[in-house]
């Protein structure tokens, strides 16, 4: 098992290692209460993202923060990754690109919000590299992006 | 020695701020009104200039300025004075003159320049509201709570507020009398059942729930929006037309209930009537923003220190100086870490707390008013 | 007219005041007198309309319990015992705490010549500029007092009474202020207003009272106008203990010495 991760990842690190221009991606935890929680670098969800060959939009704190809803604008996030919590999914787009912060960046222009399982996408155990290589898809491949 | 010296007289200066000759205060009491409200345009004005991303005073002014002229402004600009900055700014003011006046009236109501609306389990109350409908939200109680969509946690927290307080106000009171140490008893009591609850819950909840529940009990102007505005304004606004006619009640209630009862004021009903504005104002503040601190005690305090308990300028002044204060606060909030954002709590806390601490090393130094 | 009609107070299931009937005039000094205990504070707070009571206790023709907290502070005022004031206020602000009365329209130029006018009379002429918390016990009962008749203005407008109800008025003033104040009160009754105090000190009472009600274990023992109530036998049965009365060699006012705390 040990191999065919490690063969995954290996098949992962040669895709990204072509990508020309790294899509800039705001991982949101939480935006209860008006308050968008984001991740900075240092995180499982930064992690992920490297792995997946994202740049993180959020460079300049670590760990899980509030974010000024100033900053998302001049951050400028190519795409909005979310764990997935039920429900419906295209009623979740639609409210997130209503916000007017986010209604201002590059990710709501192109409607491009991913949203996967928390404990697949953050959980760091076998299942990382699929799910590492399910964010690269959705993010690098055609036809990309939940709606 | 200097250090000495210096926190000496620091903590001397109330005594030293002898009024003038006649003891007529309401021409300070006025001019620091025109001061503060002076003092609250610039803030809102500050408020809506500073900010992590860029859009400055000059921005600002065009805003307005087309508004009559009809130019264009960049889209983005226009977001985020219009839809982010603005609301924002109106909910500071809201909310700070919502903390302070309802600080000013518990005083009053109280009798103790120490007291704030958390003494009568307003703020646990709305905590206790909000953080059941955090947890509890997505998993037993979701049919009832999603619909509510954004105003879930704050009509919660504002329901909890109201009841808490009621349910509180109703102990306290025998044959019509409310006692006080009798209120604050049962607040204790029943912060230590709140506490119990919260502790519950916070069990059951998962790791994003937790951190919502960490950066709601510190309070956050984020998320300001016009939505949220209109849905608290009129609670607030309404709180505060109340207080002008409140001043008189509680300029007589300085001197003890039997002593507003000769004077005219039917005690009951006014302590009542000043409960129930002070839950609803805190309690829809405490909702829109979370668990805000150290205002209503602090900016009464010192405004009566300076021109004098006289309600009828003080409330008006709290009110104003609150707002002001806020606003402040939140733009320090908004950028000093950015482009993460400090809970207004916490600023708020920092400003506060030497202030709180300051008041009560200078009322050690003065007699005759303990 | 302050009529008590069978007034009967219960607190703490305790009777404290049993059955008093009296009744006293406007434009008279009157004085409730009597040991610890025998109910008088009680039976002011009845009149004040603190207390819900049994009977009936009519001011002016008016049925207390009947009439609202603003209603009786048109017809009233109370000195109590004591005052706390929680808040840092100058002597100024506390006499003007409640607002004037009706009676001074005249707005704020007439209202400051009433301030420096009741000052005066308190014997408190410069202190309006300074903090109340900063008073002697004494200078605070004055003010108080001060703000009272702030409060009640006029003491007889067009022939509609007030009154001024008030307890131990003077139990912590020197001789002198205790004098000046109980002459204060005495010139608000002449003035045709009507006064009801409380007092502790019988000789006090005796030379500024025009009637006297002496009270004990809540029921009324002996009343009528001072000179002739307040003798030797009456006081010394409503005080429980031996008390002398007489005259002084020159004048009419009887007064009072004890001579033994035993009732002899």
């Amino acid at each position: 098992m040990a191999a065919s991760a490690r063969s995954a990842f290996d098949d992962l690190a040669t895709q990204t290692a072509i990508i020309g221009k790294p899509q800039r991606v705001l991982f949101i935890l939480s935006m209860r209460g008006g308050k968008i929680l984001a991740s900075g670098i240092d995180t499982a969800a930064d992690g992920i993202l490297k792995l997946a060959g994202a740049e993180n939009a959020i460079q300049e704190f670590s760990g899980y923060k509030a974010l000024s809803e100033e900053a998302i604008i001049t951050s400028a996030p190519d795409a909005i990754l979310m764990m997935a919590r039920g429900g419906d999914h295209s009623a979740d787009a639609d409210k997130l690109f209503a916000h007017p912060a986010i209604s201002q960046t590059p990710a709501a222009a192109s409607r491009s919000l991913i949203k996967m399982d928390g404990l697949y996408l953050l959980g760091f155990g076998p299942r990382t590299p699929a799910a590492a290589t399910d964010l690269y898809k959705a993010l690098y491949e055609a036809g990309a992006a939940a709606n | 020695m200097y250090l000495s010296s210096l926190v000496n007289r620091a903590t001397h200066w109330p005594v030293s701020m002898t009024p003038a000759g006649d003891g007529d205060r309401r021409p300070l009491a006025l001019r620091t009104i025109w001061f503060l409200a002076f003092g609250l345009l610039t803030a809102v004005i500050a408020g809506l200039s500073i900010g992590p991303s860029g859009t400055g005073f000059g921005t600002v002014l065009s805003y307005f300025t087309s508004m009559f002229t009809g130019a264009e402004i960049a889209a983005r600009e226009r977001i985020i004075i219009e839809s982010i900055r603005l609301p924002r700014v109106i909910m500071g003011v809201l909310v700070g003159a919502s903390l302070a006046v309802s600080g000013a009236i518990m005083q009053g109501l109280f009798r103790n320049p120490l007291a704030d609306p958390g003494i009568v389990g307003v703020s646990a109350g709305a905590g206790l509201g909000a953080i059941t409908v955090i947890v509890l939200g997505t998993g037993v109680l979701a049919p009832v709570i999603l619909p509510l969509g954004i105003f879930a946690v704050p009509l919660a927290a504002f329901f909890g507020a109201l009841f808490t307080t009621m349910l509180l106000y109703r102990l306290a009171t025998r044959g019509g009398q409310t006692s006080i140490s009798t209120l604050l008893l049962r607040r204790i009591a029943h912060a230590a059942i709140a506490g119990a609850a919260r502790g519950i819950l916070i069990y059951l909840a998962d790791d994003a729930q937790l951190r919502d529940l960490t950066f709601w009990g510190l309070g956050s102007l984020a998320g300001a929006t016009w939505q949220k505005c209109l849905a608290v304004a009129p609670i607030i606004v309404l709180a505060m037309a109340t207080a002008p006619f409140l001043a008189r009640g509680l300029n007589a209630l300085a001197l003890g209930e039997a002593a507003a009862h000769h004077a005219g004021i039917p005690v009951q009903i006014f302590k009542r009537i000043s409960i129930i504005a002070v839950a609803g104002a805190t309690g829809a503040a405490v909702a829109a923003s979370g668990g805000i601190g150290f205002v209503g005690v602090v900016v009464p305090h010192l405004l009566r220190l300076f021109m004098g308990p006289d309600n009828r300028t003080l409330l008006p002044a709290s009110a104003l100086l609150g707002a002001a204060l806020l606003l402040i606060c939140d733009a320090i909030s908004r950028t000093i870490v950015a482009p993460a954002e400090l809970p207004i709590g916490v600023v708020t806390a920092l400003i506060g707390a030497p202030f709180f601490l300051w008041i009560l090393m200078s009322r050690r130094g003065l007699a005759g008013m303990g | 007219m302050i009529v008590l009609d069978n007034l009967s107070v219960m607190l703490g299931g305790k009777t404290i005041v049993d059955g008093v009937t009296l009744d006293t005039p406007a434009g008279s000094f009157s004085a409730i007198v009597g040991p610890s205990g025998s109910g008088k504070t009680t039976l002011l707070r009845s009149l004040a309309g603190e207390l819900p009571y049994l009977g009936s206790v009519k001011i002016a023709g008016k049925e207390v319990s009947g009439l609202t907290a603003s209603q009786q502070a048109a017809l009233r005022g109370v000195l109590p015992q004591a005052s706390y004031v929680a808040f840092p206020f100058t002597v100024r602000e506390v006499v003007m705490l409640n607002g004037a009365a009706s009676s001074h329209e005249g707005g704020r130029a007439e209202q400051e010549r009433l301030l420096t006018e009741l000052l005066s009379r308190v014997g408190l002429k410069d202190f309006a500029g300074r903090r109340y918390a900063e008073l002697s016990g004494g200078e605070m009962q004055r003010v108080q007092l001060a703000r009272v008749l702030f409060q009640i203005g006029d003491p007889n407008p067009q022939h509609s009474a007030k009154w001024l109800l008030l307890d131990e008025p003077v139990s912590s003033l020197d001789i002198r202020h205790q004098n000046q104040i109980l002459q204060l009160a005495a010139q608000f009754a002449e003035a045709g207003g009507g006064v009801v105090a409380i007092m502790h000190d019988l000789n006090l009472t005796a030379n500024f009272a025009d009637q006297v009600f002496m009270m004990n274990s809540g029921r009324l023992i002996a009343h009528g106008p001072a000179r002739e109530c307040m003798t030797s036998g009456n006081v010394s049965r409503v005080f429980e203990c031996g008390l002398t009365g007489g005259r002084p060699p020159t004048g009419d006012v009887p007064f009072i010495l004890p001579h033994s705390a035993q009732l002899s």
